[in-house]
């Protein structure tokens, strides 16, 4: 490392080119902003993407790999992206509106500004841009077909997945990048957008600290190839996700110890349905319908991707021999993910060379509406015609009585969780209420520094959470330009 | 006011390996072999028997671990050391009942299942062999057809 850092000056400076900071750059572009993005992540090009093997990809797109702890018990495996484009270049292309009843909800909490009539323009305008379409079935999706043909039967509702896909070929790669380009993530769409209205993406850049006075930004200074680097922005939209954004704030001394006290997140879990006819689940995109009969209470359900190596891994810690067992009868197996929105927050901690340390403590609440949802995709499942279901715990279960058995018994501090939906780190709220951040995403008493990403929305989704995201950062950054010294 | 544009430098992920990179894989990939690992993972699914899909499986584990924060890949150095001496108390009569069969390593891998640590460190990294192996390039030498994933 240099002991002397760079100097850059630059006018809008944002730093992630995820969800959040990509919108944002796009808008500000637009406007005839002077846009730079800082990306801690490579440049991962669409052409790498598709010929590099899933693992290969894995390794490349994902933090750590996709080994970020959230410790506690379980202690749950996170996954984001580390790459231009964030986490949309790997996430399912799920585009869902956010349901009126939560915005009113988060307005009832103190954060005003973000009703259903106030974001839809933006969200049209979101799935304009993105080509959002209801994604039908493909030769291969025969486990969405056999969810909504059982979820008829049991009259519970289901709806077709919302998709930002132009032409999907069905490559069944959604989720260690899409290696034909039709999923709309950020890396194909919004980001080339910015760049043709003079936005600058630079990857390979990780912000390490803002400097500040107590109400400005007055310099970032960031790594680059070993190299350091100081930048004076007139403003800065940080948009590093839902984990580095609090952090880069707690590391910079801003909002206290508010930053990543309170970090609402999803568990998923995957269940392994085996049924006696033909699924060709290899074949699909990830999932063309989702189970919403219990999304009051925060429990979704809808196919996973499913390849040999992916089905595999869910079983490793099952006994001995199921994995040779599944794998020897792929084309009946589906994989099925149950999303839970649970109550408890994760707790983030600075620590030197870790970085983030992410902690969680499931509530007996949790762990009540963890078997609960299992015992609904149990339901369903059977219902499709599955003959056996393997949960994520080592066992096998056959019969309705089974399920209900482990549903009822289960121990979900010991079931395989997974989650790859984290926000609320740095709320918008009244300090009063742990709000870190004011309506425009500013922490309380900054004038030049705006979060947009996952990290300000007031709480869980529980749903997807891309177009939320996208549609409250391009609503606060035209409120921004509209009139800079308001908002 | 503002700067020239940055364009970015090509990504180390789009052109050669680095060669402290290169020799950080090599490193990890000699402790997961010398901790034993693939055999269990053999044990856990036949597929991990062929040479091509083993040598897949354990670039992808030793490349995940490699890319670790540093006190992670401390902890794993460790626990990688310490693992073969959880196999010999596992099973302490395995030097005298010579190369073990299918079913002995399964049974092993079961009862380091229970341990706490190893149990850890077995699951995790078997996730990982798995699905390096069975969604990676695909084996010149591949055994796909005999091994029913066809």
């Amino acid at each position: 490392m240099t002991s002397t850092a760079r100097t850059v000056r630059c006018d809008a400076l944002v730093i992630g080119s995820g969800a959040g900071g990509s919108t944002a750059a796009l808008e500000l572009a637009g406007a005839g902003r002077e846009v730079l993005v800082l990306e801690e992540g490579p440049l991962i090009s669409q052409a790498r993407i598709a010929q590099a093997s899933p693992p290969e990809n894995l390794r490349l797109l994902y933090r750590q790999g996709g080994l970020v702890p959230i410790h506690g018990a379980p202690t749950i495996p996170f996954g984001e992206a580390r790459c231009v484009g964030g986490t949309t270049v790997v996430n399912g292309g799920l585009l869902w509106r956010p349901p009126d009843r939560l915005l009113e909800h988060w307005a009832s909490t103190g954060v005003d500004g973000f009703r259903a009539h106030h974001l839809a323009p933006h969200l049209t305008e979101v799935e304009r841009r993105l080509g959002v379409i209801d994604q039908s079935p493909g030769r291969g999706n025969g486990d969405s077909v056999l969810l909504t043909q059982a979820a008829d039967r049991l009259g519970w509702h289901w709806a077709p997945a919302r998709r930002a896909v132009r032409g999907c070929r069905h490559a069944n790669r959604c989720v260690t990048g899409c290696p034909t380009g039709a999923k709309q993530s950020m890396l194909v769409s919004y980001l080339p957008a910015a760049e043709q209205l003079a936005a600058v993406v630079q990857p390979d850049t990780r912000v390490v600290r803002l400097e500040h006075d107590g109400t400005r930004v007055t310099a970032v200074h960031a790594l680059r190839g070993g190299r350091r680097l100081r930048y004076l922005p007139r403003t800065v939209f940080l948009a590093a996700g839902p984990i580095g954004s609090a952090l880069l704030l707690r590391r910079s001394a801003i909002g206290g110890r508010g930053p990543g006290r309170a970090i609402a997140f999803h568990v998923n879990f995957r269940t392994v349905a085996r049924f006696s006819e033909p699924v060709r689940a290899t074949e699909g995109t990830i999932f063309t319908a989702q189970l919403q009969e219990f999304a009051d209470r925060g429990v979704r359900v809808m196919p996973a991707n499913l390849t040999p190596g992916s089905l595999a891994a869910a079983l490793a810690a099952h006994p001995a021999g199921t994995v040779d067992r599944m794998l020897a009868q792929l084309d009946r197996i589906a994989v099925y993910t149950t999303q839970v929105s649970v109550r408890t927050t994760a707790r983030l901690s600075a620590v030197p060379g870790l970085g983030a340390v992410l902690r969680h403590r499931l509530t007996g609440g949790d762990r009540d509406l963890l078997r609960s949802a299992f015992r609904h995709t149990a339901e369903l499942l059977l219902e499709a015609g599955s003959v056996e279901l393997l949960p994520p715990a080592p066992t096998s279960l056959t019969t309705a009585a089974q399920a209900t058995d482990f549903a009822l018994h289960g121990r979900p501090e010991t079931w395989d969780l997974i989650s790859v939906h984290a926000m609320a780190s740095c709320r918008m709220g009244p300090p009063a209420i742990g709000g870190v951040c004011d309506a425009q995403g500013r922490p309380h008493g900054f004038t030049n520094l705006r979060l947009c990403d996952a990290s300000v929305l007031p709480g869980a989704t529980g749903i997807s959470p891309q177009e939320t995201i996208m549609g409250f950062c391009r609503l606060m950054t035209a409120r921004h330009l509209e009139d800079p010294t308001r908002y | 006011m503002t700067s020239p544009a940055i364009r970015p430098a090509p990504p180390a992920a789009d052109g050669s390996r680095p060669a402290h990179e290169h020799r950080r894989l090599r490193l990890w990939e000699r402790r997961v072999r010398a901790a034993g690992l693939p055999r269990l993972w053999a044990g856990r699914c036949t597929a991990l028997s062929d040479p091509s899909r083993r040598a897949a499986a354990i670039r992808h584990t030793a490349a995940t671990f490699a890319a670790l924060p540093k006190p992670y890949r401390f902890v794993l150095a460790l626990l990688l050391r310490l693992f073969p001496v959880a196999v010999a108390l596992t099973d302490p009569l395995a030097p005298l009942r010579g190369a073990p069969d299918q079913a002995r390593l399964q049974r092993t891998a079961d009862r380091l299942s229970t341990v706490p640590g190893c149990a850890e460190l077995l699951k995790a990294s078997s996730s990982l062999a798995l699905y390096g192996a069975l969604d990676g390039p695909t084996p010149q030498r591949s055994t796909t057809r005999r091994q029913g994933l066809g």
